[in-house]
């Protein structure tokens, strides 16, 4: 039996991972280049994403290597073509359970590599992290400061006296 | 502090303090004005002190917003508000679920999109800024915020919630008529419609659901029953979920090229014929439910037709008629079920029988059940009502998955499932293929029919066997042991078999001992593989358990024998020598109490007065 085709990806600090050719072209932004280059011992370069972030992005894409693609063709501006529930497998929740500042990488890695269900299980975990909190427990959560004026702040209490007489 | 840092904070403190005085036209070296320092008459030093009070009102004013300028660039470095506009959108959407087809929640739409505009002024700028955030209209809106939340809205599709909140009440009534009386002009731009009114046979009810509505997407829809509805007069072409309960529809319409979900419950579902053609005309269809109807029957075609549905993984069929179902099954071919409930009306029997008059048309259908077992994608699976059910449970999200089922049907029914197994349960060990199997035959599983053995050919990798059956464990144990040729290689049924239980009483002592003489007798110890000239013997795995709770005749010198032959390190389910062989023997014994003191029908007084003695 002939082993599976590899191709080498490159991170933004010169690591190089040797994957399989499939679980790479689990993002679509590599899947483009293989097309586009051909077949091809050279690395291929991820300028935007660094050695930590890409171990764990293809972590992601190998025990997803068998689900089906999202339809290439999808329109974006579909709703349809977004799944907005929040539930998260059992093994995604696992994978994602990383500090915020790789969650954070993690989102941008998906989006420059165009993996739409890994940039789905990141907002739908960010998402998670803010549900039924109050701004304050927000700014808590991602370390925000309260930067309002004098002005937005009167606003925000007329809109929240109206909020509490409903 | 050190020296450095001092004089850096107060030179940029200097700094700040003249570019705001300049900013403002004021003299930083007012201070040192010779009025200030010395006046010359008290109205020059009022005059000095009011130029003061000014200057520093102003620097305050100023120095404030400098620092909540500053604040906002700080919150621009922070990790979320480095990630593109697009995204957060896509996180506010999440956290609000905006498009969901729901009732309005408890805490109003419009408060939660305001907890995420006070968390800070980004935040607040792209809330505001963002039409489709606020394209969510609910009927609990107070009206007067209805225009400014429409015209924030801008052309977004918009999604309706029309519903109670809490209860219905007189309140809700009035605002639901007022509400849907706004929204219908905006009718060609609806998304989702959510319509769970108190009573539904009212006007602007009655004018929604007949609208042009012509980028609806999903609709969730209750009647009472009795009002039936002609929704979709006109095309509605990207309509992709349909849910209805308990109303009546005039089906006119079949343009549902786009549908991927159709629910009907308690609603009169279409004729069989027009279903049908329905179906037909729905190739992404991935769900489809028919609950709790009663569903014409009389016009179904008595030529089959073959309708493809590649995309259909949720079907359920219950409590509608046979001959419905009957003619659905016929006509539709699947490729991969994810759950799968048949379950017809319970009102037809048999007359000759005490059987449900059960007679479905499921042979065809068995290559999409066994592709979502053996794929280890199905998750739930029901045949059959009530006690009459085969149940394949899985949750792709799980580690595990159950697999149950409890058939004691009719003969006749039973036939149609030869292919699955009664009383099973399973578990398997990955989400994605079935990687470590424990499979369960219950107690009322009947083994004797080779057949029954169907599902074990469809999981790979069984690792875990348990029988609890009274019937047909030594066609189990047959299976097991017989030797398999393919070309030169040899090997065995469930070669990854681990562990294995004999709970079943009573199975016998001699069918257990050939289990492991012929399938542990002669194997060597360490390899699996063994090359005998031009055979290559394929052994089973080692057996690391053995349960024999249910092997009559058991002694401490046959569970020595096993081990022997075995190698199994750990058999249990026996409880020595002095026990009875079996529970009619225990039975047999009786029970002998001859050496209690009996207190009969003693008082209790007369008790507590002999424990005093």
């Amino acid at each position: 039996m002939s082993a599976a085709p590899q191709v080498t990806l490159e991170s933004s600090d010169g690591e190089k991972f040797k994957v399989d050719k499939e679980v790479a072209e689990r993002s679509v932004l590599i899947k483009n280049m293989i097309e586009d280059v051909g077949e091809s011992d050279n690395p291929i370069p991820l300028p935007n994403v660094n050695a930590s972030v890409l171990k764990k992005v293809l972590e992601y894409c190998e025990h997803h290597r068998g689900d089906p693609l999202p339809a290439a063709d999808a329109d974006p501006s579909n709703d349809d073509n977004r799944k907005r529930a929040t539930e998260i497998s059992d093994w995604d929740q696992k994978f994602i359970q990383v500090d915020q500042e790789m969650l954070f990488e993690i989102i941008l890695a998906a989006n420059y590599m165009d993996i739409k269900p890994l940039l789905d299980v990141g907002c739908k975990t960010v998402a998670n992290m803010i549900k039924g909190k109050t701004p304050e427990e927000i700014r808590k959560l991602f370390n925000i400061v309260n930067d309002f004026t004098p002005e937005e702040e009167a606003q925000i209490k007329k809109e929240n006296e109206w909020a509490e007489d409903r | 502090m050190k020296a450095a840092s001092k004089t850096a904070i107060s030179d940029a403190t200097s700094a700040i303090y003249k570019s705001i005085c300049t900013e403002n036209g004021l003299h930083g070296e007012c201070m040192l004005d010779p009025a200030v320092c010395a006046p010359a008459s008290l109205t020059e030093a009022q005059n000095a002190i009011d130029a003061l009070e000014i200057t520093l009102a102003t620097l305050d004013a100023c120095m404030k917003a400098r620092i909540v300028q500053a604040r906002k660039r700080r919150n621009d470095f922070l990790p979320i508000n480095q990630l593109p506009v697009e995204m957060v959108v896509e996180i506010f959407h999440n956290v609000l679920d905006s498009d969901a087809l729901c009732p309005p929640t408890n805490i109003p739409y419009l408060t939660r999109l305001k907890t995420l505009a006070s968390v800070c002024s980004a935040w607040r700028r792209l809330v505001s800024d963002t039409p489709s955030l606020w394209a969510v209209l609910e009927s609990t809106c107070p009206p007067a915020f209805l225009p400014t939340v429409i015209r924030k809205a801008k052309g977004s599709p918009l999604n309706i919630r029309c519903g109670p909140m809490g209860g219905y009440s007189g309140i809700y009534l009035e605002n639901s008529n007022t509400f849907l009386r706004s929204i219908i002009p905006l009718a060609s731009k609806w998304a989702t419609l959510y319509l769970n009114p108190p009573a539904f046979n009212q006007p602007p009810i009655h004018q929604v659901l007949e609208e042009n509505m012509p980028i609806l997407r999903k609709v969730w829809c209750k009647g009472d029953g009795t009002f039936v509805a002609k929704p979709f007069g006109r095309p509605t072409p990207r309509l992709k979920e349909l849910r209805l309960h308990n109303m009546s529809v005039y089906w006119s319409f079949v343009e549902l090229k786009d549908l991927s979900a159709l629910v009907l419950v308690d609603s009169g579902t279409p004729s069989i014929s027009r279903l049908l053609a329905i179906l037909q005309r729905s190739p992404q269809l991935e769900l489809l439910e028919l609950r709790d109807s009663k569903a014409d029957a009389t016009d179904a075609p008595s030529a089959t037709p073959s309708i493809i549905l590649p995309h259909l993984k949720d079907l359920t069929l219950s409590n509608i008629n046979q001959q419905a179902i009957s003619s659905i099954l016929r006509s539709i071919h699947v490729q991969r079920f994810s759950t799968l409930v048949i379950a017809p009306d319970p009102i037809l029997r048999d007359p000759d029988t005490p059987f449900l008059d059960l007679n479905l048309d499921l042979e065809h259908l068995v290559p999409a059940m066994q592709s979502a077992i053996t794929g280890g994608k199905a998750f739930d699976l029901l045949i059959g009502l009530n006690s009459l059910a085969i149940l394949v449970k899985r949750d792709t999200n799980e580690p595990s998955f159950k697999f149950s089922a409890n058939l004691n049907g009719p003969p006749h029914l039973q036939s149609h499932f030869l292919w699955l197994q009664s009383n099973i349960d399973f578990n398997a060990g990955y989400a994605s293929g079935i990687r470590e199997a424990s499979v369960s035959f219950g107690l009322g599983t009947s083994l004797e029919s080779s057949v029954h053995f169907q599902i074990l050919e469809w999981i790979p990798n069984i690792t875990e066997l348990t029988t609890w059956t009274y019937n047909g464990a030594s066609e189990l144990i047959n299976y097991l042991t017989e030797r398999i040729c393919h070309g030169n290689k040899v090997e065995w049924r469930c070669p990854r078999l681990r562990r294995v239980r004999f709970s079943g009483y009573p199975t016998a002592l001699e069918d257990v001992l050939e289990f492991a003489r012929r399938r542990y007798g002669d194997r060597p110890k360490g390899n699996v593989s063994e090359e005998k000239g031009e055979i290559i013997i394929h052994w089973p795995e080692t057996l690391e358990y053995m349960d024999v709770e249910g092997v009559e005749d058991m002694t401490s010198e046959t569970v020595e024998e096993l081990r022997e032959i075995t190698g199994c390190a750990e058999i249990v389910g026996f409880y020595g020598d002095s026990e009875p062989a079996s529970p009619e023997e225990w039975y047999d014994e009786g029970y002998d109490n001859s050496d209690e003191d009996s207190l009969g029908s003693m008082d209790l007084h007369d008790i507590f007065s002999l424990v005093g003695q």
